[in-house]
């Protein structure tokens, strides 16, 4: 499984993703731009990816997105 | 101006002219809401208006009614933080502040002893990213303006689209917006906006619900459109052309689009905010990915204003150029006789007819569409008590893209010191995403910040 913090941290270049505290949408970490870039990212990966069905709350922290990443694993 | 726009009331009357989420207005209802309004600023010093709201029907009618009036008008989007609201509002001169965020627009008389506009000629003026550390104001003339509606509502393919629709993602202080409501009014298209670019849902949404034959975007939102896999020819069979600028479009996503949509029709536009949103373009096909390394951004013959290249430098003259920026701002406006010229201080070639662009010459960058100077960001940190010096940078993708923006600060001040005076200051989408503390910055050797160092930091 991969590291999804580590993952944030190469998009966001801060330590703040590091931090389970740290709201990613409400911080500005996870704007549109790195949500692109972490969505293709996760493409790259072999995901199948369709932004309309992924549930925008995950996004707002690193657990989240392991969970997003867990269910598209399934679907995998 | 006024002439014609009322001519296009009469003229497409029942037509519908603009979608904003639940509410649409035909053009004889958005003309109407727009004659109300403009009773409300008849009358008074012909000073600006500055229009704070999003994209709703009523901001779009309070933009007509400025230039029913003759008053510019300053759009001022809501994304703005409050402390540059301030300034913008305060450095346009504008003598009235409509707001138009929710229900009816409420109009507040401003005092304001700035020195600007007020000579009926002025359309808009629109502030971007200054390199002193405040927004600075491009001011557009209805002569600017008319010469752009020739040149766009005759461009090919957009010039075929009638009675279509238009999407538009761009605020209004974005001036790609200009490009689409402009484009669509004119030729009797109707505008849809979308709200929000951040609801991956609304937007799909919003397109499928109102199923716009043109999409007027930045190379960034159709990335994210591209993320979702059903976005293709199949599902969207309605779209047929997607008008680009304000970002320099790379050749990988024209080849995702072109293999989602092979049918689809690309036109790349390009010019600044100083010489009226955009001044060439070009339409990019399937052959041009096989030999060309860069992508055309325009025809030299049909281009809205002369372009010529300077010591490698785009350089453009004559009716799209603005006349200078506002409280005589300097940058690379200039005259030759009565001609008006403009530095872009974008570096480029023109090769075959077609003009090339490739780079800056500065550190101003583009991100999100939008143009930032980083010496704007360096001045207001700082500004920061506490802050000795500091860097801006832009670290960029593989293709060249900016991808995030860090600063760098050394002194006494914290970073949520920092943070919290760039909230106030300036819109989100020039936030350094990365703010670091430092003891001391590398130098290079002629001692000064080395830049490139930080990049690694």
């Amino acid at each position: 499984m991969m590291n999804i913090k580590e993952l944030l941290y190469e998009i966001c270049e801060d330590e703040r993703v590091f931090d389970d505290e740290t709201d990613l949408v409400e911080s500005g970490l996870l704007d549109s731009y790195s949500v692109i870039e972490l969505l293709s990212r996760l493409e790259d990966e072999g995901f199948d990816i369709q932004i309309t069905r992924i549930d925008r709350n995950l996004l707002h922290s690193a657990k989240g997105i392991e969970k997003l990443i867990g269910e598209l694993m399934t679907e995998k | 101006m006024i002439e014609k726009l009322k001519e296009l009331a009469e003229k497409f009357g029942e037509r519908t002219a603009y979608i904003c989420e639940d509410e649409s207005k035909t053009f004889a209802e958005l003309f109407a809401g727009a004659q109300k309004i403009a009773k409300e600023i008849s009358g008074g010093d012909k000073s600006p208006v500055a229009v704070f709201g999003g994209k709703n029907c009523a901001a779009m009618e309070t933009i007509l009614a400025c230039i029913l009036e003759k008053r510019a008008y300053v759009p001022i989007s809501p994304s703005i933080p409050e402390g540059r609201r301030r300034e913008i509002i305060e450095s346009s001169g504008a003598g009235v502040l409509i707001n138009c965020t929710e229900g009816e627009p409420k109009t507040e008389i401003i005092k304001n002893s700035a020195q600007t506009v007020k000579d009926n000629e002025t359309a808009y003026i629109i502030f971007t990213s200054g390199s002193t550390g405040k927004p600075k104001g491009v001011p557009i003339s209805y002569d600017n303006l008319d010469n752009f509606i020739e040149w766009i509502t005759a461009l090919e393919p957009l010039c075929e689209y009638e009675h279509a629709k238009v999407l538009n993602h761009a605020d209004f202080n974005f001036d790609l917006s200009t490009a689409s409501i402009f484009y669509a009014l004119f030729m009797g298209n109707a505008l849809v906006q979308l709200p929000k670019t951040d609801d991956f849902i609304s937007i799909f949404e919003t397109i499928e619900k109102n199923r716009p034959e043109i999409f007027v975007a930045t190379p960034s939102f159709m990335r994210l459109c591209m993320l979702e896999k059903d976005f293709c020819e199949n599902s969207y069979p309605y779209i047929k052309c997607i008008y680009f600028c304000g970002e320099t479009l790379q050749k990988s996503i024209v080849k995702a689009i072109f293999e989602r949509f092979p049918h689809i029709r690309i036109i790349n536009a390009y010019g600044p905010t100083e010489a009226t949103s955009a001044v060439c373009a070009a339409e990019i096909t399937k052959e041009m990915l096989k030999y060309e390394d860069n992508l055309p951004v325009g025809i030299i013959e049909n281009a809205a204003a002369e372009i010529e290249i300077e010591k490698g430098e785009i350089v453009l003259k004559g009716k799209s150029v603005f006349g200078g920026y506002l409280g005589g701002t300097e940058g690379g406006f200039y005259r030759m006789g009565e001609k008006r010229c403009y530095r872009t201080g974008d570096l480029g070639f023109i090769e075959n007819g077609k003009l090339y662009f490739s780079g800056r010459k500065d550190s101003q960058i583009k991100y999100k569409g939008y143009r930032i100077e980083l010496s704007e960001i360096e001045a207001v940190i700082s500004s920061v008590e506490g802050v000795e010096s500091c860097a801006v940078i832009a670290k960029r993708n593989n293709e060249g893209e900016v991808r995030l923006i860090k600063a760098f600060a050394a002194g006494t001040a914290s970073e949520m010191s920092i943070r919290e005076e760039l909230a106030e200051r300036l819109p989100e989408y020039m936030i350094p995403k990365t703010i670091k503390i430092m003891d001391s910055f590398p130098l290079n050797q002629n001692g000064k910040i080395d830049r490139k160092e930080l990049e690694h930091r």
